[in-house]
């Protein structure tokens, strides 16, 4: 007997935020032109290129050098969809992407575990991704998975592995980010249209999406403009991210960092609607800071805050979804770091109105998985979700006759209504735990226990008989191929 | 040789949220006006009640309860300044209360301490509110002082021993929490009169100030009104927080929960426009929720955060400035103490909150260790880079960078890199590599307790001239002499 998977519960804030003004967005969208016609982007795929030039770029096929005239970005952009639904092998868990509801996914792509059992750090495998596709199904915070680490047993075809792993043990949406190269797209798209059923479900409500990165400053892989290619033939979402590096791969100023990340992802965009005019598309800023002394990349440095919910209303600018950066700190462990900005950045990514945010669960830059950290992650995104729902002002909210009944001086102990409401109010089940011994519990170790929990006991429903076996022929197929 | 005491950094919101609309505005305002004109104040104080029965307000001697019709209400707050100026002993380092910066203060009166050496669990006492103004004086994130914790080695006269720590240890703005009573606090008001070193400065840079809670629901405390009408007189600001909690001394629903503390606040408020009119007031919601097993108030929770950004914004509607909560009820400083304060301090922030106050205790504002305050004040400057927004000015763009560069180059060669990296900041608390970076980077905690130390070691804020300090003494054994 399957378990059910709780209703999601996403993130509806009631009262929103601007932070550019319109003046300080044409500027973005002036030096996003200016970098696309001037500088241009590196593209070494040939399919990529000649998508370019017939569509009015002026492409170097020598240097592999993409320039894009600023009518060419815009009549490519304008056939972008601002909204559209990402599907879920359960239709419940469907994400609408209409703008009133943010839905977060976990981290994704770690490439080490803490071990569940003995705690010990290392490399992560496949069944590390279906026990956190287990987690994430299990908790109402998560949206949609991201694969959280990399299936490091299957290493010709860990992507595919990933996808089988993730279908395997959550209902919810499944945003790859590791499909590379045209031929595992090719596997993927295979395994989207065995959970989708048919044609118009796979276009409708695709179960699986794509994330590729560009390559700052201003590059584009081939392997993942060319899988972006296959997905978005087959009506699946495709979105860029750039991780341009300020100081490193991109200028050592937040909005010159901001603006090269924007141009790489546009113009990836821009591919994309040119090939498929119409197909899904979305847009995801994710710069760092680089740490002065040792080069490393920071996403959470004081100043790098700001370009996440920023990279939001740039997404919107360009008429595209975001998928913005939220959690994902970089510290080494569950603790005062790993907290501290989290809650701020979600909140101001939710209050610009993002659509997607993913990030939850990994440490260290979004490299290291800590069983424990995916529910910790949960307790903050529930206080950003209660606290961005807005107040009940209400009559009944209000309360003015009970306050009148009770009168100065007296307490609410006795009331009915304080029985009655009182069991509306929402707790953390990880904070303010109290031992046997009535001390203060960490709640790091309360969360592990959760984590515990769930696994031992969330079993959600399974892929039926037929789409198993068509998974195990794909992954045999692929496995074959890539040998 | 004293040590220099870093500039202010205020938290300057670049960019601006509205959370209630102005319809939920109204009807939070109309609750209020209602409870107060129906349900009334429990008012011990009789000054305060001949004050109120004086301007309008329908006083029962036999209950104690005051009931203010609206137009009463109404005449009353028209008269409380919606901008002033908190000044401090050093004039770089008033407060100017025009609603276009967040000045944020410590949490105070605690009553134990983690010593600074020995790691023990104690009393608190006379030297750690010095030793903590000092640590203060240096944090260019802390604007003013809460004495952080009691001298509790000074039973009968705590309060003014804090006054005495506090003043003689930062040049900052001190608010105090803990003067209550007239005899208090008229010693209180002599202090600052010290400070202040005449009337007119008293009055436009008042270097103290007095923040009294209210009991919940709907009562007052003698002793805390009659120190807030001297203040008040004296021309020291004086705000009023409600502390209700919803499910045992209010509602159990939030919104009736800031009602009930609303109407604590402004009949308050009230009461010291009625006496003084214009004299300078502020408004603080702080309330809590009930722990459904423990009774226990808890001050932030899952919904606790739209307390202090909604109360940001019913100050406003009254036409006062706030003084917003933040910080922590976390036991340690761990994952739960970094947790909410961050989106707490950010709403409160952007909504407008003129002052803050919550920072650097532990055990739901109980408990002093040495490294917490250091730690939220990192969380402070996460707030502050939130807030500033975005410099895209052309040089802020670096187009001409990024063309000279091109794709798939690098900008580790750039003047540009050189001098830009530099101006990028970055915590020290987070940012400290062992070994180059090739073995991560240092235990924040650890570090902050380390900055403690050397603050403590070599931060010696500008002292009191020895006038001052005479004074001081004086007051103190005159004090000690009336209430020992």
């Amino acid at each position: 007997m399957p378990s059910d998977t709780p209703l999601l519960e996403p993130i509806v804030p009631a009262y929103h935020l601007r932070i550019l003004s319109d003046d300080q967005l044409e500027q973005f969208r002036s030096a996003t032109l200016e970098i696309l016609e001037e500088v241009g982007v590196h593209c070494p795929s040939e399919q990529a290129l000649a998508i370019y030039a017939e569509h009015g770029a002026r492409v170097d096929g020598d240097e592999h050098i993409v320039r894009l005239p600023a009518d060419v970005v815009l009549e490519a952009m304008s056939h972008a969809p601002r909204y559209y639904t990402m599907g879920a092998r359960s239709a419940a868990c469907d994400l609408v992407l209409d703008g009133t509801a943010m839905y977060c996914a976990t981290d994704g792509c770690g490439i080490e575990t803490i071990d569940f059992q003995t705690r010990q750090r290392r490399l992560p495998c496949k069944d590390d991704v279906a026990k956190m596709a287990r987690v994430s199904d299990y908790l109402s915070s998560v949206g949609f998975y991201w694969p959280i680490v990399t299936a490091q047993d299957y290493p010709a075809t860990a992507p595919l592995h990933e996808l089988d792993a993730s279908f395997q043990n959550t209902v919810k949406h499944v945003q790859s980010e590791t499909v590379m190269d045209r031929v595992t797209a090719r596997y993927a798209v295979e395994m989207a249209r065995v959970v989708a059923g048919e044609e118009a479900q796979i276009r409708g409500r695709p179960p699986l999406s794509l994330l590729v990165c560009c390559i700052a400053p201003l590059g584009l892989d081939e392997s993942g403009m060319e899988a972006a290619l296959v997905f978005a033939e087959a009506g699946l979402p495709v979105g860029f991210m750039s991780m341009a590096n300020t100081g490193s791969t991109g200028p050592a100023t937040i909005a010159g960092t901001v603006a090269l990340g924007d141009a790489e992802i546009v113009a990836a965009m821009v591919l994309i609607q040119m090939a498929y005019p119409g197909a899904p598309t979305f847009h995801s800023l994710m710069p760092g800071v680089m740490h002065p002394r040792t080069g490393g990349y920071l996403s959470l440095a004081w100043e790098a805050e700001l370009p996440y919910p920023v990279g939001v209303e740039l997404a919107h600018m360009w008429g595209v979804p975001t998928l913005a950066a939220v959690f994902g700190p970089d510290a080494e462990a569950p603790g005062w770091e790993s907290a501290k900005a989290s809650a701020s950045n979600l909140l101001m990514c939710a209050l610009c109105g993002a659509e997607t945010g993913s990030g939850m669960g990994l440490l260290e830059g979004c490299t290291v998985l800590y069983p424990e950290e995916l529910v910790l992650d949960t307790d903050i995104y529930h206080q950003i979700r209660i606290n961005a729902a807005g107040l009940d002002t209400s009559r009944a909210g209000l309360a003015l006759d009970v306050i009148k009944d009770v009168g100065p001086r007296g307490h609410f102990l006795g009331h009915r209504h304080t029985r009655k409401e009182m069991r509306r109010r929402q707790f953390s089940d990880i904070t303010r735990q109290r031992g046997a011994d009535g001390s203060a519990r960490d709640p790091v170790e309360v969360a592990r226990e959760k984590t515990d929990w769930i696994l031992a006991q969330h079993y959600p429903e399974p892929l039926d008989t037929a789409q198993q076996a068509e998974f195990a022929a794909i992954l045999a197929a692929a496995e074959r191929e890539f040998e | 040789m004293h040590s220099e005491t870093p500039q202010l950094q205020p938290i300057k919101p670049a960019y601006h949220l509205r959370i209630l609309s102005d319809e939920q505005l109204a009807d939070m305002k109309s609750a209020t006006l209602e409870l107060l004109e129906e349900a009334g104040i429990h008012v011990p104080s009789e000054r305060a009640r001949e004050i109120y029965a004086a301007h309008g307000g329908l006083v029962d001697p036999a209950t104690q309860i005051v009931k203010l019709p609206p137009n009463v209400v109404l005449e009353a707050m028209s008269h409380a300044p919606r901008y002033y100026t908190m000044g401090a002993r050093s004039q770089a380092f008033d407060l100017v209360l025009d609603g276009t910066a967040m000045y944020i203060a410590t949490d105070g009166a605690g009553t134990e301490t983690i010593d600074f050496e020995t790691g023990e669990r104690r009393s608190s006492t006379k030297d750690d509110v010095g030793k903590m103004a000092r640590v203060t004086d240096y944090l260019s994130s802390m604007a003013f002082y809460w004495p952080m914790v009691s001298a509790m080695d000074y039973p009968a006269t705590a309060p003014l021993h804090e006054l005495d720590a506090s003043l003689r240890n930062t040049v900052k703005h001190v608010q105090t929490e803990t003067v209550m009573g007239e005899t208090t606090g008229r010693y209180a008001v002599e202090m600052a009169r010290v400070i202040a070193g005449d009337e007119e400065t008293m009055r436009s840079r008042p270097p103290i100030s007095l923040l009294v809670c209210t009991i919940a629901p709907l009562a007052q405390d003698s002793h805390g009104m009659e120190s807030a009408l001297l203040f008040a007189e004296a021309g020291l600001p004086v705000g009023f927080m409600s502390m209700a909690t919803a499910g045992s001394t209010s509602p159990a629903t939030i919104a009736g929960t800031m009602v009930v503390g609303d109407a604590e606040m402004v009949a308050a408020m009230a009461l010291i426009q009625m006496a003084y009119p214009g004299a300078p007031t502020y408004h603080s919601m702080m309330p809590g929720i009930m722990h459904p097993r423990t009774g226990a108030f808890m001050g932030s929770n899952l919904e606790g955060d739209l307390y202090y950004s909604g109360g940001v914004e019913l100050a406003h509607m009254w036409g006062v400035p706030t003084l917003a909560g933040i910080g922590t009820e976390a036991a340690t400083s761990g994952w739960a103490s970094a947790a909410g304060i961050a989106s707490s301090m950010l709403l409160c922030a952007l909504c407008g909150a003129e002052t803050a106050s919550g920072l650097g205790l532990r055990e739901a504002c109980t408990l002093l260790t040495a490294e917490a305050l250091v730690l939220d004040s990192d969380l402070h400057e996460i707030v502050r880079y939130e807030a500033a927004g975005l410099d895209t000015s052309r040089e802020a763009l670096a187009l001409d960078v990024t063309k000279a560069v091109g794709p798939r180059g690098h900008f580790l060669g750039q003047k540009h890199t050189r001098r830009e990296l530099r101006k990028r900041a970055f915590s020290e608390l987070t940012s400290e590599p062992i070994g180059g970076g090739q073995s991560g980077y240092r235990e924040p905690v650890e570090v902050a307790r380390e900055k403690t130390d050397w603050i403590l070691e070599n931060h010696h804020p500008e002292p009191l001239s020895p006038e001052q300090q005479a004074e001081f003494a004086r007051i103190l054994r005159a004090a000690d002499g009336e209430l020992g």
